[in-house]
């Protein structure tokens, strides 16, 4: 169990290393797969298949796929220009990074959490999970939200094309 | 088992318009896009119908919640809805004939709808994660306003820095509401207000600092205010405008709420927090803007400072001071959003350079006129709308009676005296300056022209306003 802990746990960070990390933007995308793939393990870890199965359909299959879409439409793949505004303060920035893991890990390691809930006894079969995201049996509110969702999903795109849609005139 | 009736819809009547009129607005901008105009008054319109049926729902008393509890409409819900709506149609009207020269102008204005449709569902949530959502839905499409006008460079770096910082704070405010949903076991507000009451569990205290911080982010309050200047200097003004306003003032609204609802037992521990951010906020937003030459960054810093002074009411809600420190936060988002607006459309009529300032009483007397009835009501002068925020801030300080709030009035006042050099640099610069050059009066100006008027207008005669908005504040359902 430990083992298999640690082995999603280095490819989740790794990859998100990896993302932000590489220099092109299509390794950036499939670095990004890699980490969505390390959380649908800890998923099936949790004894929740049915978000596993979400994760590996929705996140690694089509949010990448769509990514890189983007990509190819709208840009060359390099983002040298973005490079100028991450200042060079690697060790101070690792320093504080690392002091705010340890403080955050020993936060949450003291709190007595109740224990009244495991982990995965949630909603184990995507019927249940399905009615609970329409505020069928779950909490009510995530019928609106889900509706929110849509509409937060069709702004986010348009804002995509907004700002990556070059003018003809603008030689893109 | 929820059931959505037809009283559910009524409930949501704003929040469908609003969402109606995007959609129209969008497929307008394809089927005809030869016609800005056109989309820019149906996007109007769609702002005024907004305004109207949150009229019609105060003036019936309606009020309920719905989704077991997680969306609540009350007299305090509507009354922000009427602040976002109204700030939303002078957006508009500012934005049109800008966005007609980029030839986008649906995409610009759906945008804007967007962030009225978050901004008037945040108000009313009464879940964290409904509140993380709606909250969501009114900043995504803010960064594509910031990074709309291409011509500019810092357009894009504006929103580059406005795009880092407010993911970052979305994941932090997002960490803050998992921890306290975690030690809540629900993310609805009256079950996280059982837990924080007694003494508090570390958990508890550390999901209630990251949650205000995540907020401190987005109300561009110190030391959490970096991206301010650069975001509204690079945005589009009319954008500029509406996102200083609107996203704002909801946002306040729903740390109200999360507050009062969600954690008053826990007054003691969030007042101090807010003493603190005041203090800081009011202090450095005066201070840079002191050194600023460019008319847009100095009111990009002086919303900082006016960030602090709503934050000063916060610090106040505590005790028997909590019905007038609501009542403050109401009427200084309202005269905020009244003489800021104002300001940012002169902005849009004359220029951002300061020295384009010079001489206009001369060139254009009207404009002038208005721009220094705003600035005299951002430094907070009688009998202007910007008075009586404060007033109604300093009252709710002297309620609570504690030494902390004594020092925060005295910091407002302080940093009101402050803010007046650089406010009346403007009005030096209108009246006893040489005028640089004669400027031609721009075409096709009229409806933002009579929106400085409108404005000013209501910046004078917001005095006579105050009266009935503390009777809606009292009744606002949060006392």
């Amino acid at each position: 169990m430990i083992v298999a802990f640690g082995f999603l746990a280095s490819m989740s960070l790794g990859c998100a290393l990896g993302v932000v990390l590489s220099r092109n933007v299509i390794h950036s995308a499939l670095f990004m797969s890699g980490s969505f793939l390390g959380i649908a393990g800890f998923f099936v870890m949790l004894n929740a298949p049915a978000l596993a199965a979400f994760q590996v359909l929705i996140y690694v299959g089509a949010v990448t796929v769509v990514i890189l879409f983007g990509i190819m439409f709208t840009q060359r793949p390099s983002v040298s220009s973005f490079r100028t505004i991450i200042q060079r303060q690697h060790m101070p920035g690792l320093v504080v990074a690392a002091g705010l893991a340890v403080f955050l890990s020993y936060i949450v390691s003291v709190q007595e959490w109740g224990g009244q809930t495991e982990p995965g006894q949630g909603p184990q079969e995507t019927a249940t999970f399905g009615e609970n995201l329409l505020g069928v049996g779950g909490p009510e509110i995530f019928g609106l939200l889900f509706q929110v969702s849509a509409v937060l999903l069709m702004v986010s795109i348009v804002a995509a094309v907004v700002i990556s849609r070059r003018k003809t005139d603008e030689g893109g | 088992m929820g059931v959505v009736t037809a009283e559910t819809f009524v409930g949501l009547i704003p929040e469908l318009v609003t969402l109606g009129f995007l959609v129209l607005v969008l497929l307008l901008g394809v089927f005809n896009p030869q016609s800005p105009n056109q989309t820019a008054a149906l996007a109007a319109l769609g702002t005024v119908a907004v305004f109207a049926s949150t009229v019609v729902l105060l003036a019936s008393g309606f009020s309920g919640s719905f989704f077991g509890d997680g969306f609540v409409v009350d007299n305090f819900a509507l009354y922000f809805k009427l602040v976002v709506s109204a700030s939303a149609f002078f957006a508009v009207l500012a934005a049109a004939r800008w966005a007609a020269g980029t030839g986008d102008a649906p995409e610009y204005l759906a945008l804007i709808l967007a962030v009225v449709l978050g901004s008037l569902l945040l108000v009313s949530m009464r879940d964290l994660f409904g509140i993380f959502l709606a909250l969501e839905l009114a900043t995504i499409p803010s960064y594509a306003l910031v990074a709309f006008d291409r011509s500019r460079r810092e357009s894009s770096e504006g929103a580059m820095k406005y795009l880092v910082t407010g993911v970052i704070a979305s994941a932090i405010l997002l960490y803050g509401m998992v921890l306290i949903y975690g030690v809540a076991g629900s993310a609805a507000l009256a079950d996280v207000a059982e837990v924080f009451t007694g003494q508090l569990s570390p958990v508890a205290v550390l999901g209630l600092v990251l949650l205000v911080s995540g907020f401190a982010f987005k109300l561009s309050a110190v030391p959490f205010h970096f991206w301010t200047p650069d975001a509204y200097q690079g945005a589009p003004t009319s954008a500029a405008a509406f996102l200083s306003v609107a996203p704002k003032a909801a946002t306040f609204a729903v740390l109200l709420r999360i507050l009062l609802e969600g954690m008053p037992e826990a007054a003691a521990t969030w007042t101090s927090v807010m003493v603190f951010l005041a203090i800081a906020t009011m202090f450095v937003g005066n201070l840079f803007a002191l050194r600023q030459r460019n008319v847009r960054r100095m009111l990009a810093y002086s919303s900082v400072a006016h960030s602090g002074y709503i934050l000063a009411a916060f610090a106040a809600l505590q005790g028997s001071a909590v019905p007038t420190a609501v009542e403050a936060v109401l009427i200084y988002s309202a005269a905020y959003a009244v003489m800021n607006l104002g300001a940012f459309l002169v902005i849009d009529l004359v220029g951002e350079d300061s020295t384009s300032y010079n001489g206009l009483i001369r060139n254009r007397p009207g404009i002038a006129v208005c721009m220094g009835i705003f600035m005299a009501a951002l430094v907070g002068l009688p009998p202007l709308s910007g008075f009586w925020g404060k007033a109604w801030v300093i009252f709710a300080g002297a309620e609570a009676g504690t030494v902390a709030l004594y020092v925060v009035i005295g910091a407002v006042v302080v940093n009101s005296v402050l803010s007046v050099p650089y406010y009346f640099g403007i009005v030096r610069n209108m009246f006893f300056e040489e005028p640089k050059e004669m400027t031609e009066e721009p075409k096709g100006t009229g409806a933002v022209t009579a929106s400085v008027y409108v404005l000013a207008a209501a910046t004078v005669l917001f005095g006579l306003f105050v009266g009935p908005l503390s009777a809606l504040a009292r009744a606002s359902g949060l006392l």
